[in-house]
């Protein structure tokens, strides 16, 4: 009897620091970054005994020194799948966490990068410990050609997507503001302090910035598809779209300005 | 005065066993409901009954309990107020937003603050994540 409600006990104290520590852990972006900086020092240590196993076989080519390239490339190879499932899988969080995206924008990103992930789990599975270099080599050339003609594209646009989601909740605030001190102009005016000139014509130069914003935030909707299409090239259309994103910069800070000048003007009416 | 149909009607004594008329239905449907009890739960009704030192405090202590409780609708002081303890609200999570304009000009203020913090969040952009860069991996894994 005595035992019976030791061990409930026990249990339960376990119980409830495990459920407690589980709890703590939630998963974010920094936590998924953390463990891809983990990774990748994992992935960077697994190439380097590789790469010494490698030149060592190399400079003497002994079966211990093979067998002994044989299990460094077989280790690098399962590090390196595992380091990109994990990279995709940070990528995705980043993208679950943005602020400015769509659900649509975001659940067409998550199924390419799911299907990514998928890949690289499975084929990490597929490693078996008995093979061989040249199937190792061959597995190593299996993964190449996917990074180059899925993964690579999948990362391409999953990074324009994160860019273009940090500006659209930045455009997003700015016209929370832009709402807030069009209300104040109301207010003012309808107790006379203000008059409706001249923020008449800023309004209109305010909304022509956030309309040009918007215009941009489009076109680099159009060109990141562009990756997909074989016309072009992947990094050209990778490259310009990042371009385009990057026109949206000074855009925003054009918005900030005019706002801030109507702000102060408003203030010093006061 | 003397109408035999009237000292009939007065006087006419009440039907002979209403009681056990009574009885007689009580019991009848006590039956009826406990013939709709399945098997199991009659043997465990029946044991219990059985053991008289089990059965009756069981039955002493559930008979108190509604004893009080009948007392208590009768003679309990319904007057008695009610203590409303508001729920306590779940703490709502920090979000920053712009304010809604206020007449007194505070509004002002706060959005000054929200635009510098904005412009600080605009300088930091790096529009090409260069720190979410997709690793260097060499695929020429051959010798």
């Amino acid at each position: 009897m005595k035992k019976a409600v030791l061990t409930t006990l026990v249990l339960g104290s376990l119980y409830l620091v495990l459920s407690t520590s589980i709890h703590a852990q939630t998963f974010d972006f920094n936590k998924a970054y953390q463990d891809h900086l983990y990774n990748l020092t994992l992935y960077n240590q697994a190439y380097s005994d590789y790469q010494d196993a490698k030149n060592s076989y190399l400079a003497n080519k002994t079966l211990s020194l093979k067998e002994d390239a044989r299990q460094k490339t077989l280790n690098m190879l399962r590090s390196r799948d595992q380091m990109m499932t994990v990279y995709m899988q940070m990528l995705k969080q980043k993208i679950v966490e943005d602020k400015g995206l769509s659900g649509e924008d975001k659940n067409n990103i998550f199924v390419k990068i799911d299907s990514e992930v998928d890949w690289y789990k499975s084929d990490k599975e597929k490693y078996n410990s008995n093979d061989s270099l040249e199937t190792l080599f061959s597995r190593s050339d299996e993964a190449r050609a996917r990074y180059k003609a899925n993964t690579l594209l999948t990362i391409d646009e999953a990074l324009v997507d994160i860019g273009l989601g940090e500006e659209i909740a930045l455009r997003n605030e700015h016209e929370a503001v832009y709402s807030t001190l069009k209300t104040a102009i109301d207010a003012g005016v309808a107790t006379g302090k203000l008059t409706r000139n001249p923020f008449n014509h800023w309004l209109t130069d305010i909304d022509a910035t956030d309309s040009m914003l918007k215009q941009n935030e489009s076109d680099v909707r159009t060109r990141i598809q562009k990756i997909y299409n074989q016309s072009y090239s992947p990094q050209g259309s990778f490259e310009a779209s990042i371009e385009i994103l990057g026109l949206g910069v000074p855009q925003l800070s054009q918005f900030n300005k005019f706002l801030t000048e109507v702000l102060n003007y408003i203030k010093n009416q006061q | 005065m003397n109408n035999p149909e009237i000292n009939q009607t007065v006087t006419q004594p009440k039907p002979k066993g209403g009681v056990t008329e009574v009885i007689g239905k009580i019991k009848t449907v006590l039956l009826r409901v406990w013939g709709s009890f399945p098997l199991p739960v009659k043997n465990i009704l029946i044991k219990f009954y059985a053991n008289k030192k089990v059965f009756i405090p069981v039955t002493v202590a559930f008979g108190l309990i509604f004893l009080i409780i009948i007392l208590g609708l009768l003679f309990g002081t319904r007057s008695a107020p009610v203590v409303f303890i508001p729920p306590k609200k779940t703490p709502t999570p920090f979000v920053v937003t712009t304010p809604i304009a206020t007449p007194s000009g505070d509004i002002l203020s706060v959005t000054e603050i929200k635009l510098k913090e904005l412009n600080s969040q605009i300088n930091s952009l790096d529009v090409s994540q260069q720190k979410l860069s997709p690793p260097a991996i060499d695929y020429d894994v051959s010798f």
